[in-house]
This record gives structure tokens, sequence and C-alpha cells, in this order.
């Protein structure tokens, strides 16, 4: 089994309104993999990800989440989106959040007292079970996204899809995601979407870079001029002086 | 008339019983619903589909010359639900933002509306006459089979609501992780529209077109002042809704010439306003207080531990030292001899001589912790 990628594409194009955000995506990411995502603003690296997920359709080409439909294996997906798409104010519990990875297709009625459970061993996972019973606006950041995590981990994923989970968030949470994504590659696929090349570059060994088109890299192949050529001007200058000092381009 | 006569009024007079049955149904049905379309953000969505309607209750009309409720109420729902999906569609294939599709979708609507109306009025038929009621409602033309009507829909739509409840919750909260999970997010967004319109709709007779929104958008308001549970906010909600309802039919037969529908509408007004002004967590007024207290409570601190500073300079506990100094040592215009006298009551400092200041060796210990605490901070 564990020979089927865990996510595969195949010469998939997809546009919005005429405009081609992807074009001629072939990708594979094998099972047990750490890879990361990264791209300029718009260059189509969160529809990656929700073709993943099946939420949309290629125009061409073919998307395999552990070698079936997307649609059909989704529920082995645990999608973290970004967090600042949602009201902050909303009237919900950390257990109410936690409890949405269990929610599955099937519609109508109530949780069961399985999903319960499983939410709540998500939430000792993470260390967040004495907030269960708090309202999830009056959270720190940090809190925050420990919660959008648990809820990720609910559903007993296979696949982590992460959507710039250190966005916004302070040195301290950062760490606690590197802890985290470390402990998490023990036992399952992780892909992350992320801005951050100095925490991209500590954590995963091979990048994909999406600009309309995609290519994987070996973290090990990424220049400042490979960047440079990726993100045109849009790049701002980040440090990564470890990586560099450390690494085989330590000239630079 | 007293309370008392009102009280068996309700009980026994047929149309203040009835009347104030129905704008509970509403009242509980719109608030329920409308606590959903408030999180949604979609709080003009009621504003539109209530217009929307209009049109609808005249084509009904002119369709099957019929003015039994469920007809009418049919016809709404029909011309609201179109209204709606137009709205949906627009914003989803156009580059029109939500708000101008539906500002432009309620007037194209109500306009249609009020020129069926016209045209209504000018057919050679006797029964035409009162469908312009709905414009602003009237409550005492209800019957009690239209309040039977209202109530089965009403339940209707709230036995979905606790059906679909999870969903409906990750639809608000979350839309794009439920459709993650394989949850069908457009086929629920339609049902909670639906169920929205089902509640609009039912009001429309006693509240009219004009005010119906804010039944919707009202109660939700002042229920998210009082609770951070959804469940709770939505129980709350529709029993501000129906506190209003009852409250304005009853307000409505006490005084001669007033319509139900304002008067609901004023009713809920009033809850919100004090729900804004004293809920607890929320409410501008304990928030004031809050204030006020915080300010006291750092103006005192920061007497205290100026009066601790002049003591350590001096090495003498004993070393009285006067107002005006402590005044200089203070930024702003606070009253320091009332704070002293404060402080004084609180043991902490005492008076030696005129406008001269000492700290008790209580006074000393607290400011010494207090210090030591912000130093940690």
């Amino acid at each position: 089994m564990n020979d089927v990628p865990a996510i595969s594409f195949r010469d998939v194009d997809f546009s919005y309104d005429l405009v081609p955000v992807l074009k001629v995506v072939n990708l594979i990411v094998k099972q047990g993999e750490f890879v990361s995502i990264v791209g300029p603003n718009g260059g189509g690296k969160t529809t990656l990800l929700y073709l993943m997920m099946g939420l949309i359709e290629p125009d061409r080409g073919e998307v395999r989440v552990l070698g079936k439909k997307p649609e059909t294996a989704r529920r082995k997906i645990g999608y973290m989106p970004q967090s600042m798409d949602f009201d902050r104010q909303f009237p919900v519990t950390v257990m109410d959040v936690v409890l949405m990875g269990r929610l599955g297709s099937r519609l109508g009625g109530p949780y069961h007292k399985a999903d319960k459970q499983a939410a709540m061993e998500a939430m000792e996972e993470i260390g967040i079970d004495s907030l269960a019973k708090r309202p999830f606006s009056k959270l720190s950041g940090g809190q925050r996204q420990r919660v959008l995590i648990a809820r990720t981990l609910a559903c007993n994923p296979e696949i982590l899809l992460l959507d710039e989970p250190t966005a916004n968030v302070d040195p301290d949470t950062e760490g606690m995601m590197h802890e985290f994504l470390h402990e998490m590659h023990k036992r399952m696929t992780i892909l992350l979407v992320s801005h951050d090349l100095a925490f991209v570059s500590k954590a995963v060994k091979s990048v994909i870079c999406v600009n309309k088109r995609v290519v994987r890299h070996p973290t090990a192949e990424i220049t400042p001029e490979a960047i440079r050529e990726l993100y045109k001007d849009e790049m701002r200058i980040v440090r990564h002086d470890q990586r560099y000092q450390n690494g085989k381009n330590s000239n630079g | 008339m007293g309370f008392f006569e009102l009280l068996t009024d309700m009980i026994t007079d047929y149309t203040l019983r009835t009347v104030a049955m129905g704008a509970a149904v509403l009242g509980i049905v719109s608030g329920a619903l409308g606590a959903f379309a408030v999180l949604r953000k979609q709080s003009l969505l009621g504003d539109a589909v209530s217009h929307a309607a209009l049109p609808g209750i005249a084509l009904a009309f002119i369709l099957t010359r019929s003015k039994a409720p469920i007809v009418l109420i049919l016809g709404a729902a029909v011309a609201g639900w179109i209204g709606t999906l137009i709205v949906m569609s627009v914003v989803k294939s156009t580059r029109i933002k939500y708000d101008s599709a539906l500002g432009m979708i309620l007037s194209v609507f109500f306009g249609f509306g009020l020129v069926l109306l016209t045209f209504i009025q000018k057919l050679p038929d006797a029964t035409q006459a009162g469908l312009d009621t709905f414009l602003f409602g009237q409550a005492s033309a209800l019957l009690q089979r239209d309040v039977v009507t209202m109530a089965i829909l009403g339940a209707i739509a709230l036995f979905a609501v606790t059906l679909f409840w999870k969903e409906f919750k990750i639809l608000c909260f979350d839309p794009s992780f439920g459709g993650s999970q394989g949850s069908p997010i457009w086929l629920l967004d339609i049902i909670l529209t639906t169920l929205l319109v089902i509640a609009i709709v039912i009001g429309l007779q006693t509240v009219g077109v004009v005010l119906m929104s804010a039944m919707v958008v009202a109660p939700a308001s002042a229920a998210r002042q009082w609770t951070d549970k959804l469940g709770w906010m939505i129980v709350l909600s529709a029993l501000f809704g129906a506190i209003a309802g009852v409250a304005g039919a009853v307000i409505s037969s006490t005084v001669p010439r007033l319509p139900t529908g304002p008067a609901i509408v004023l009713c809920i007004s009033a809850i919100v306003a004090i729900s804004l002004f004293m809920s607890p967590n929320r409410g501008l007024f304990f928030k004031w207080i809050r204030e006020r207290i915080r300010s006291r409570t750092l103006r005192l601190q920061g007497i205290l531990s100026d009066l601790y500073e002049l003591t350590e300079q001096h090495q003498d506990r004993e070393h009285p030292h006067s107002e005006a100094v402590l005044r200089t040592m203070t930024p702003s215009m606070a009253d320091i001899h009332g704070s002293l006298r404060e402080l004084s009551r609180q043991g902490l400092v005492s008076e030696i001589g005129d406008h001269e200041w000492v700290l008790t060796e209580k006074g000393y210990q607290e400011a010494k912790r207090n210090l030591s605490l912000r130093g940690a901070q």
C-alpha cells in the first residue's frame, strides 16, 4: 500500500474565469514525505490545496489522493486553513471547533460519543484539553492556532495540509508549530504552504515551488537565484543564515 | 387598562390572543433564524427577502384571487427565494458586490410589487381590499388558522435547524473547512437561506415587508451581547423575538390606532438598547464601570508608590510629605486629597498635621508588593 503516492497530479490545468492559475502540473508526493509549498501571492498555492481536497475540479488532467479521487479520499486529509479566514468573535467553544474535525460527509443529527472522544484525545495531544469549554473568541492567537491543530487531528488524518500556519503568530507559537510538525511527521505525510523560507528550510527536505508552473526542488537546491526567479519582484528579503552556514552554500 | 385586565384579555379576548400568539410565533422563528443570518454577516439579506416577497404576494393573489394565508405566504416565499438566488448568482458571476446586489434586487422587486398592488386596487373585485396591509403589517386581521399555518411552517424550520445543527454551525463559522471535510456546503447554504425565507414570510402579514428585517437582525444582535455560545444565542434570540412580539401586540391593542408591526419593532429595539448598555460582559454600562474602577485603582496605587518612593529617598518612615509634592509627581489633574483620604480609609496612609502624609506599616508593605509585582511583569 505504501507505494501508492499520497498525492499525485498528472497534467493538471486549472483556471479561474479563463485566467490560467496552474498549468500542466505534474507532481508526486510520496507517503511519509514532508514537503513545503512556496510561491508568490496569487501563484496558485491555495488552489493546489483545493484541488487536492476536491473542492474544485481541474480543467484538464487528473488528481489522485492515496490513489483515489479527492472526493473519496478527503476524509484522510487534515486541512488547516489560514487562520484569518473566519470571524474571531463567532460564538463557539473550543470543543465546538475541535468537533468540526469530526463532521464528515454524513448529514444531520448530533455528533456521536466516539466523535467527542476523538476530539478530546486530539485536544489532550496538543495540551489544550483544559480549554475545552472556553469561548474561542477569548483565546490568544497562539491558543487559537493550537485549537485549529487539534481540529485538524480530530479526523485522524493520514495527510496534513497546512495553509500558512505560522503567518501572524508569535515566536512561541512558531516554535510550538515546529515541534508539532516534527512529531506529526513520524506518522503522516505533511504538505505545508508557507511564505516563511527560514521556517521552511529548517523543517523540510523538499520544496514545491508554485507560480503557475509547479516545480519540485530539494531544499539544498534553493539558492537565492532560484528564489528570485520564483518570486520575481515580489520577494521580500528573508534571512536564513543558519541554513547556508551549515549547508553546502555557506559561501553566500 | 390594568395589568390584570390585560392578562385576562390575553386569555379571553379572541383577537388579542390570536395576535399575541401569532406575534410570538413570528418572533421565535425570525429570532432563531435571524441569528444565523447575523452571524454570517448577511443581516441585510432579510431586508432583501422581505421586500422581494411583495410582488410574490400580489402575483399569488392575481393568479388565484384568494387571500388564504397559505397561498399568499407561498407566493411571498417563492418571490423572496428567487430574489435571494438572484442576489447570490449576481455576486458569484459578476463584479457587483454583495451589498450592491442586495440593494438592486430589493428595490427592483419592491417597486414591481408596488406596481402590482396599484394594479390590484383598480381591479373591479370586492375582495382586493386589504392586500396593501402587507406593507406595514396588520396583526388585527390575523385569524386563528393563520396562526396555525405560521406555527406549522415555523416548527418545520426550527426542526430543520436542530437536525442540521452541527452543519449550520460550520457553514457559519468556517465553510471552507466544512467543504474540506466533504460537507455539501452549497446545499446547506441553500437550505439555511430557504429557512430564513420561511422565517421572514410567516411574519409579513403581522409586521409587514418594510419592517420585517428588524425582526431578523435585532433579536440576534441583542442576544449576542449576553452569551458566547451559539446555542444560547439562538435560544435568547428566539426568546427576545417572542417577548417583543407579544409586548408589541399587547401595546398596540391598548393604544388606539397604533399598528402592531411598528409596535413590535419598537419593543425589539428597546431590548437591543437594553442589551447594548446592560449586558454584563459586553454592555457599555458595565464596561464604563469597570473602566472607572480600574482607573481609580491605578490612581490610588500611583499615589501610594509615589509616597513610598519619597519615604525611601528620605530613609525615614516617620517623615511626612506634603500633598503639594505628591501633586507635582502626578501627571494628571487627579484629586490628590480625595485619593489620599480614600487610602487613609483603607489604612494605608495617615495624615500628620495639615496636608502632610506618611505611609502606615500596612501601606508601606502594600506599596512594596505592588512595585515588585510590576517589576515581575
